[in-house]
């Protein structure tokens, strides 16, 4: 959040704080977009390109893969929100923070002292709980303090969408270390299959950073409630537990597991959980637009439509007096 | 909902950024959820690993509980017998439990010699690798032999593949008149991995070994068993069943 010394520097930043961002919005659609068509080339244009391949060109390849869901999401966000990107650099140390904090804490947690394949998949309700749990609190969690040690403080952290660009680029990390993790216990992957795997990890864990990240940008700029982030993470927690959980049950049949059936979930969910962040975050933004109103004109309510308005307003005599005055 | 919404969409009453602190106590809060749900997600873990079912082997028998997880099975020769069908090998994780009326004057000891042998005669590549004394349910006391032999489930399943080499226990015991077996066998390669279930199995009869200076050795000497010789010479003590093999036949 910017520092801000006078009223007028607090309007502005309250104003700036709840801009609207729909090339947010749209770069993640076009990422959407992006993925299935990553999933489309491997899986009908180049379904044999593995084939060739041996034990270590599989895993190198698949190593490639993990990182491209990313990739794929930074670039086209770059390319769509060209007129005030977020700066690059920030963006990347966040997704690599996100990455290195996984890499630490992930695999020993989740594979080493849980074993979760040892005991989750014996019953449904097991599942559920440890995929809520385990996976979901402890990848969440990872979200949240990846965004809080590369942000906090952070002037570039000046609007309540950047808590969910940089959650985003946070639950990306964590999904390339869960790929990562992936080829290396299989010895490399199918493409076809690995692909769609990816992108169904990626679309998860963007989307469930995305909800965290719209509570971390309202505690940014505003006092909270002592439960309302645990409770944020906790809504994160339990969505992406019941994301994998749905995924898995819903994907498998006597044969195994369909992958197409999986992604074509898995985006459904990606498309509504982000469509409901959006319509909270501009239901947040015009609610502290209305109030900033209220406040900067004396508890009356003034239309504002720009900085200059806003700027002008606050440099009225600042007395309360004087502010009902003008409302009357 | 809408109040949950609107909670959600404006937590505070103005547009005021929150103090140093406010930022602190959120951080700590975010951890303390974070351990505490992987606190109860260890809890869920232990649940699992621990659900059991229990059976009783019969009128004036014991209980015994094996993993929830693992399928019983209908065996006309057996009291019980359950298999892990998730197990990593062809050779499925299993518990079995035999018993047979004690004869007039048999004694533990020589049941168990008995035994020994007829699986030495019966099991392929047959080779006992332990044996100890100890005691289940009330102090009843017990021999525990661990062994290992080759089967081969893919070839008896009608396909061809690698055999298997078992490692596998008796708990052998007297309860209600009969000498009761529970075996309990794995894939020697995966034993380690089994060793959680096979406790719930142990823990459910109570198996404990008898002090240090009470076990006695009690390896049998298998007839096609050479390679037992050199496992049987590391056991301390004189050999009460192991001497005599054939003196309850």
């Amino acid at each position: 959040m910017q520092a801000t010394a006078s009223p007028v520097g607090d309007a502005i930043s309250t104003e700036r704080s709840a801009r609207h961002r729909p090339s947010l919005w749209w770069s993640s659609l076009w990422a959407l977009l992006g993925l299935l068509a990553f999933v489309g080339v491997f899986n009908f244009l180049l379904p044999d390109l593995g084939s060739n391949l041996n034990e270590a060109g599989l895993i190198a390849l698949g190593l490639l893969f993990s990182v491209a869901p990313a990739l794929l999401w930074l670039v086209i966000f770059y390319r769509v929100d060209s007129r005030e990107p977020e700066p690059k650099q920030l963006v990347i140390a966040v997704y690599l923070v996100g990455l290195l904090l996984a890499a630490a804490l992930y695999p020993p947690v989740v594979n080493g002292f849980f074993a979760v394949d040892g005991w989750m998949y014996q019953s449904w309700w097991a599942q559920l709980l440890g995929e809520i749990l385990v996976i979901g609190a402890l990848g969440m969690g990872l979200v949240y303090f990846a965004v809080r040690v590369m942000l906090y403080k952070n002037p570039e952290f000046d609007e309540r969408l950047d808590g969910i660009i940089y959650a985003m680029a946070a639950g990306l990390g964590i999904a390339t270390v869960i790929n990562f993790v992936y080829v290396l216990q299989h010895g490399g992957v199918d493409l076809g299959i690995g692909s769609i795997r990816m992108v169904i990890n990626a679309l998860g864990y963007a989307s469930f950073g995305g909800v965290l990240g719209y509570f971390i940008g309202q505690a940014q700029f505003e006092k909270t409630p002592p439960y309302y982030l645990p409770a944020g993470l906790g809504l994160a927690a339990v969505l992406n537990g019941l994301y994998f959980f749905l995924l898995d049950r819903t994907g498998r049949d006597q044969f195994g597991g369909s992958g197409w059936r999986d992604l074509l979930l898995a985006t459904f969910l990606a498309v509504v959980i982000l469509a409901f962040v959006g319509a909270l975050v501009r239901r947040s933004n015009e609610e502290t637009l209305r109030v900033a109103q209220l406040s900067a004109s004396g508890d009356a309510w003034v239309p504002i439509t720009d900085e200059s308005s806003l700027a002008a307003l606050v440099a009225q005599p600042a007395d309360a007096d004087a502010g009902k005055e003008r409302a009357e | 909902m809408t109040t949950w919404i609107e909670k959600i969409t404006k937590p505070s009453p103005t547009s005021a950024a929150p103090a140093r602190g406010e930022a602190r106590r959120n951080d700590l809060l975010v951890a303390a959820l974070v351990l505490f749900a992987l606190f109860l997600g260890f809890g869920i873990r232990n649940q699992v690993y621990n659900a059991n079912k229990p059976v009783k082997l019969g009128e004036n028998l014991p209980r015994i509980a094996y993993p929830e997880s693992w399928r019983e099975r209908k065996s006309a020769d057996l009291l019980l017998s359950a298999v892990d069908a998730g197990s990593p090998s062809t050779f499925d994780t299993q518990l079995a439990v035999a018993g047979r009326p004690l004869r007039t004057d048999e004694s533990l000891e020589n049941a168990r010699a008995d035994r020994g042998i007829k699986l030495s005669m019966t099991l392929p590549g047959y080779r006992e690798l332990a044996a100890d004394r100890m005691t289940v349910y009330a102090e009843q006391p017990a021999l525990v032999s661990t062994y290992a032999y080759i089967a081969d489930p893919t070839f008896d399943a009608g396909a061809t593949g690698l055999p298997v080499v078992v490692e596998a226990q008796d708990i052998m015991f007297l309860d209600g008149g009969q000498f009761l077996i529970v075996t309990l066998a794995a894939d020697a390669s995966a034993w380690d991995a089994a060793r959680r279930d096979f406790q719930i199995v142990t823990n459910s009869m109570k198996l404990t070994p008898l002090p240090e200076s009470s076990a006695l050795d009690l390896a049998t000497p298998a007839p096609d068993a050479g390679a037992a010789g050199a496992r049987q010479g590391s056991l301390q003590g004189d050999s009460q069943s192991g001497s005599q093999p054939e003196g309850d036949k």
